[in-house]
This record gives C-alpha cells, structure tokens and sequence, in this order.
C-alpha cells in the first residue's frame, strides 16, 4: 500500500468513523443498534427516581392445565441458551410492546409452548411475560429492592389479556 | 494539523518489527482460538428460534428473514477456526487474517439477531486492520517459503489506536446528555445496582460495594469514567498517551469486573497490540541463549518456543476455566478473572518501572 493511498484511507477513516456514528444515532431512535458499528455502549441511562433509583425487569409466568397458580420464572432460568448480557434486550425486542398485546404467529407460539412444557408436569396453556418497576431507596440497606409494581403484562400465547 | 504532521502521526507514532508483529500474531491467534471463539452451545437454540423471533441489527444480517438451520453456524465456527489456525502458523497471512475478522464479525451478527448487540467489535477488527501490518513477515510459513516480504507497517497500530479512542468516546459521550455529570444523580451507583438486582451480578466484590452509600464517591465514578472515556480520543493524537490510557483502561476494566461484573476480555485483544512485543522478543530470545549457552540462535526458535510455551500455558488455563471450580455462582470465568489480573500486573509492572527511570534520571541529573 503506498503512502498516499494510506493517507487517503485515514482521512476516509477520520470522516467516516463520525459520519457512521451521527447514522447510528438516528438508526437507533428507530431500530436497535446496527451490527456491525464503531461503537461501545453508551449506558446513558442514569435509573434515577426521586431519592432512590428504578429499574424495570420482566419475569415470564407459565400457566398449567388445572392449575390455579403460575409458575413463575426468571428470564435467565426460562431462557438459559441466552447470555445475561443480551437477555434482557432479548426480552425488549420480542416480548415488550407499547401497543396492547403481542401477536406471535402458530409456529412461534408452538415453538413457546413445546420450550415451556420443559419447566412443567402439566401441559402449558399460556405463557405471560410481566413487566415489572423496581423501586430503591438512596438509603437502603437490604439486598432486595423496596418496591415491585408491575407496569405491562402480555399474553404471548392467547393475545390480548382482559382487564378485570 | 499540517501534512507532514500528519504524515508522522501515521507512520511514525508506533515503531514494529517483524519479529514482534510476529510475536503478537501468535499470542492473539492463540489467545482467539482458545478464549474469544464465539459459544457453539448456543448455535442449536438460535436455529431453533421461530423466524418471530428473529430480530437482526440493522446491518448485513437484515439481508436473512429467520435463523439460517444450525450447520450454517458450524460452517461459519469452522471456517473462522481454520483462518485463525492459518494466522497462527502464518500461512497466506493477509487473507487468513481477514477472513478470520469477516467470520467472526458474521458468526456473531446472526448471535446478536436475537435483538440485542454486544460491543465485542474489536474482536473482529484487530485481525482485519493488523493484516496490513504483514504481521505474516517473521515465525511463519509465508516467511519460510520467502511468500511475504520482510517490510513491516505501523500505521495499521495508529489506526486502531483511532478506532479504539473514536469507540470510547463514543462510550462516553451519550453518559454526558443522559446526566451523568449531573452532582444530584449517582449514575454509576444506579448501573451497579441494575446490575446488582436486575441481572443478579453479585459475585467479586459487588455484595461489599452494595454497602457502600458515599454520595461522592460514586460521583467521582461518574466523572472519572466520562474523563476516561472522552480523554482516549484525544490520546490517539500521540502514542505516550494513548498507551497511558490504554492502562487506565485495563484498570477500568479490573474494577468493572470487581464491581458490576462485567467482562471485557474480548477488548484486550486490541490492547494487546500495543505492548512493546519487539522487547518481548528480545527478551526471550536472550533468555534462550543464557539457557542454551549458545550466544546466536536462529530467529525462528524464540518464536517456535514461544508460540509452544503460550499453547500449554493458554490449554492449561481453558481446562481450569472449563472445570467451573471457581466462581461457581456467577457467569464469570476463571480466565476472566486471571487474564484482568495479569493485565493489572503488567499495568503496576510498567508504572513501576517507569517510575525508576524517571527517579534515576533526575538523581543523574543532580548528581551533574
């Protein structure tokens, strides 16, 4: 490579690097991040609410022919093939909406129930993926959080969920 | 910046040598095939996902509508591992090394097609940018059958120095409009307890900090990272810098690791092509001929050695990592943990010795 072929590709480099960073910025307002990217994670989130922080999570609830009670799992259990560190962007992008319900197609909801069945005697008939606040005060002491409210609830099997 | 500065920043800032690009090719190849291959356990349940669960990043992987079937996975896994084997022993350096950074890049684009992306970019980067380098010119095949020339390039090392400071600044600057300069938010205390509670990271150190309710302390965190992170772009402008920053960064990553459990061993890779790998060559080969009381051994035999010694030493640690004795109850790896301390050693190493130098030098200087 000559020098000035070197010196071309630097200053494309100097150019691009910003350029493609400005695009990921407004690619992500609409989508996820793009792969792949020059770029580390920005953790612009400061999860700061009042005098303590919030912080949301979600937890999958597997419901059971004659069973009254779900059974309820944490995400890293129900999903396990999933690393931590993209399991809760996992659960973001296909189990969380801002509209009212999930809709899956058969071979998806096939594909939920057969996995559930894995963590239960009974045959499931619903999966639900609840979305929980988590509340902690500045100044607590205790290694569990203050507060819990659950915020959105899906249905990821039968759709829409009737509000009692 | 005029032109021949801007030229000198180029081509001078870092000095190589074949001998120690070569070096550096057979410990990143080693450390690659042994400890950032991507997780084949994984390929089974990606390609049994329904396609509505398919959620590539905008990208490449965009061109696919679901899962490819599992042995495109393996097919991929394979080719990287071949590539990466080439690069090891130095056989068609410059394709083999690209190919291995477009294999990985692609391998784990259809992992992330899940929805979410890790930052492990440089993974795929260093092999791609340091094929430039002829890392292939010393200890290889290409070398033996005389397929390569002896001339070596820096300015593969200046650009990922550029790409590494453009990548932390990038870390750095979203931190400054979310508010984490802001004195009334703790924002480095609300990731440790997300991580803490959310993601059930509490190995290392973290169940100690959870306790720790100093106001300052954790802000001097926040402005300390956002100093760190926006610092390493204008570091890439001299190579004293960018080193200096290099080591605060492995520091970083040591207390992320302590304190949120975060691994970044996939980074080191990248900063690994910093350290001065001509010395460590020098180093060993004088080492080799003390041992041997042979005052000129063939070149070859450091890099033989040392590509041997690094294979046992890296097998060693993988089956230790692989036993899960240690550190049972959280995702980190004994290897994790070790390659973080060693790089905290190297970092205490340097300062030390620099340290000396500076002081002999101004005994001398008074003395005179």
């Amino acid at each position: 490579m000559t020098k000035s072929y070197v010196r071309k590709l630097f200053i494309f480099f100097l150019i691009f690097l910003f350029c493609q960073y400005g695009l990921i910025g407004v690619i992500s307002i609409y989508k996820s991040e793009p792969w792949p990217a020059f770029v580390f994670p920005g953790f612009k989130n400061i999860y700061v609410y009042e005098d303590g922080y919030k912080f949301s999570n979600a937890i999958l609830e597997l419901y059971q022919e004659d069973k009254a009670e779900a059974l309820s799992l944490k995400p890293h259990v129900f999903l396990p093939e999933v690393p931590t560190s993209q399991i809760s962007g996992f659960l973001r992008t296909s189990f969380f909406s801002e509209e009212k319900a999930i809709t899956f197609n058969d071979e998806t909801k096939n594909w939920l129930m057969d996995h559930a069945a894995n963590f239960t005697d009974e045959s499931v008939t619903d999966v639900h993926v609840v979305w929980q606040q988590n509340f902690y005060s500045k100044s607590g002491m205790e290694a569990k959080p203050d507060s819990t409210v659950e915020y959105k609830r899906f249905s990821l099997i039968n759709g829409d969920i009737e509000v009692e | 910046m005029s032109k021949n500065r801007f030229d000198r920043w180029i081509f001078d800032s870092y000095s190589v040598s074949p001998q120690g690009l070569g070096f550096f090719r057979i410990a990143s190849s080693l450390f690659f095939l042994f400890f950032l291959m991507p997780d084949t356990e994984s390929y089974s349940f990606l390609s049994s996902l329904p396609a509505d669960l398919f959620a590539p990043p905008p990208g490449p992987m965009m061109l696919l509508d679901k899962f490819p079937p599992e042995y495109v996975f393996w097919l991929i896994h394979s080719l990287l591992f071949v590539s990466l084997g080439l690069v090891l022993v130095g056989y068609q350096t410059k394709i083999s090394s690209i190919a291995a950074g477009i294999f990985v890049l692609m391998i784990f684009g259809l992992t992330f097609s899940i929805g979410k992306i890790n930052h492990n970019i440089l993974v795929g980067v260093v092999p791609i940018v340091m094929a430039f380098s002829n890392w292939g010119a010393a200890f290889s095949v290409d070398a033996v059958w005389g397929k390569t020339p002896k001339k070596v390039e820096s300015w593969p090392l200046t650009l990922l120095a550029l790409m590494i400071g453009f990548m932390m600044f990038t870390a750095g600057f979203p931190k400054i409009l979310g508010g984490w300069l802001d004195p009334a938010t703790q924002a480095t205390e609300g990731h440790f307890l997300n991580q803490f509670f959310g993601k059930e990271r509490q190995a290392m150190l973290a169940q100690y900090i959870f306790y720790l309710k100093v106001d300052s302390i954790w802000e001097l965190m926040d402005w300390s990272t956002i100093f760190f992170e926006i610092g390493f772009l204008f570091a890439v402008l001299k190579s004293r810098w960018f080193k200096m920053f290099v080591c605060f960064a492995l520091i970083f990553h040591f207390l992320n690791l302590l304190i949120l459990n975060i691994v970044f061993s996939f980074n080191y890779i990248a900063y690994a092509a910093f350290l001065d790998w001509t010395k460590i060559f020098v180093k060993l080969r004088g080492w080799l001929s003390d041992f041997t009381k042979k005052t000129s051994l063939p070149n070859y035999y450091s890099g033989v050695i040392f590509g041997v010694v690094l294979f046992i030493l890296f097998l060693v640690i993988s089956i230790i990592s692989a036993m899960d004795i240690m550190l049972q109850d959280s995702e980190i790896i004994f290897h994790d943990v070790l390659f973080s301390v060693l790089a905290l050693a190297i970092v205490i190493f340097l300062v030390v010795r620099k340290t000396r130098i500076v002081l002999n030098k101004r005994r001398e200087m008074a003395y005179t």
